[in-house]
């Protein structure tokens, strides 16, 4: 299981291979190679705790993961149906976007 | 009585090798015995005197200054046994003259005692070279040890390194002496010499085959091996000769192209080989995980094997989980969380680490799996560490492995 935790929100947590999914679907949309490294050390240790990180870059990897998740959640939906847990993880991704928007907004609004 | 006869033995030979016939060495060795034995202000030894000067001139006229001086240092030391042996035994100066004859049982007896004598003689030598000597009768240690160093040294500087060795060293040397020794004593009719002979000679005997046999096998056996070798390099001579003439260059340099090309081929075949066992190691691992799964990697199916060979688990089937919230379900319905991949102990942070099985916890799942396989001790000791922190109700959810 991976677990990615978003100060003022509840623990999100999926299994890994989703996880991994969402990681790789985010990892093109980083620039920084500690953002990068962030991610892959994420993955390695099942989880990614937002509230460890400083500001600038907790920003940037919420705004790639948002992004990603966003994408990846349109093409859980409109893509052939094969695994019933597809769904069920749009539906979860959906959360995380949520949550992820939610600390980004919290962010821009502290920022003067 | 040996010591006596070995001396008077090697000055008569000693004397005769030095251009005195036998008969006037032995005259030469009575005469001085006697001379030593007379005052020498006497009119005999005054007499003796000009006799031995005379027969000393003649000798010098004869073999020369040289061989004169060596004569009379043998003579010096052969006189000075002699006093010493004739007043300690009442014997005649001349071992070779015969003996009185004391009848068959005096004779027995003689050589009994003979023989008894030289066996004690032989103990007593040996004892007192022995370590044995040296702890409880340190005095006859260092007297013998003197003594055949004293006498090692003497025998150098009368006859010589070569001769002194040979004397030493030589086994049959010990047999001749023996062997003359016994042999004087018989025909002189002294049995207490034939007894001390009977003693010797053997043992003398057998001291040379224990020492000439072993050196003539390593001999024979050096000897052997110099024959075998030098065949050897006459073999590899003629092997040499009937090889044909070296290849050429261009020759060389297309075996060299084969050989590479056909060692290229041999790697290229083990990179496969090595691909398709790590292919098959995989699939093995695979297979000891859960069958049929989809989305799991190698490292979760390796922890869910694990999982299902501890005890606690024994009988349960695992099957990959249905929802995205867990990695496996069992055949009672309980779901179950992974935390924990080779990977984590590489990229190590332990807050993260920890903050992650803390967030695993409080999700509804039925275990969360904390496998530490392949982590370092320190790592492992650490997580230990916070699980054993946690409430009674938390480590109950918690599976441990590689712990």
């Amino acid at each position: 299981m991976a677990v990615v935790s978003v100060p003022g929100s509840e623990p999100w947590v999926v299994a890994r291979w989703a996880f991994r999914l969402l990681a790789d679907s985010a990892s093109p949309l980083l620039t920084d190679a500690a953002d990068k490294y962030i991610l892959e050390q994420a993955v390695a240790l099942d989880g990614l705790l937002f509230d460890l990180l400083d500001a600038e870059q907790a920003q940037r990897l919420a705004s790639a993961l948002e992004s990603a998740a966003t994408d990846l959640r349109l093409r859980l939906i409109t893509g052939p149906q094969t695994d019933p847990r597809d769904a069920e993880f749009a539906d979860v991704l959906a959360v995380l976007v949520t949550s992820l928007h939610d600390m980004t907004e919290r962010h821009l609004e502290i920022e003067p | 009585m040996l010591a006596y006869r070995q001396a008077y033995s090697a000055a008569m030979q000693s004397l005769a090798h030095n251009g005195l016939t036998m008969a006037e060495a032995r005259a030469q060795y009575s005469q001085a015995c006697e001379n030593a034995a007379h005052n020498m202000w006497s009119q005999v030894a005054i007499d003796n005197a000009r006799a031995t000067y005379a027969a000393k001139s003649e000798q010098i006229a004869r073999n020369g200054w040289t061989r004169q001086w060596v004569n009379e240092q043998i003579l010096k030391r052969a006189t000075a046994e002699c006093d010493y042996y004739r007043a300690a035994a009442g014997l005649p100066a001349d071992p070779l003259e015969k003996q009185p004859d004391k009848g068959f049982w005096g004779n027995a007896w003689d050589t009994v005692t003979g023989f008894a004598g030289a066996v004690k003689d032989f103990a007593v030598g040996i004892y007192d070279m022995s370590l044995y000597s040296l702890i409880f009768t340190p005095d006859r240690f260092v007297d013998k040890w003197d003594s055949m160093v004293s006498g090692f040294t003497a025998g150098v500087q009368e006859n010589g390194w070569w001769a002194q060795l040979n004397m030493t060293l030589n086994p049959m040397y010990y047999v001749y002496e023996a062997g003359g020794a016994a042999y004087d004593a018989f025909q002189t009719g002294d049995w207490h010499g034939v007894g001390e002979g009977i003693f010797q000679v053997p043992l003398a005997l057998a001291g040379a085959a224990l020492i000439v046999v072993p050196t003539a096998g390593l001999i024979v056996n050096a000897g052997k091996a110099v024959v075998a070798r030098l065949a050897s390099v006459t073999e590899t001579a003629a092997l040499m000769e009937s090889m044909p003439a070296l290849i050429t260059e261009a020759a060389a340099r297309a075996n060299a192209a084969q050989l590479t090309e056909y060692f290229g081929g041999v790697n290229a075949a083990r990179t496969q080989i090595a691909a398709a066992e790590a292919s098959v190691a995989a699939a093995e691992a695979s297979q000891t995980g859960i069958l049929g799964a989809s989305r799991l990697t190698a490292v979760e199916q390796a922890t869910a094997a694990r999982l299902q060979a501890m005890p606690e688990f024994a009988g349960r089937t695992l099957r990959e989980s249905p929802h995205v919230g867990a990695e496996y379900i069992d055949d009672l319905g309980r779901t179950y969380d992974a935390v924990g991949a080779p990977a984590a102990s590489a990229f190590w942070n332990e807050q993260e680490f920890l903050g992650a099985i803390e967030r695993h916890i409080l999700k509804s799942n039925d275990f969360t799996v904390v496998d530490l396989t392949g982590f370092t001790p320190g790592q492992i000791a650490v997580v230990a560490r916070y699980v054993d922190s946690l409430s009674r109700e938390a480590q109950a959810t918690i599976v441990r492995i590689g712990f």
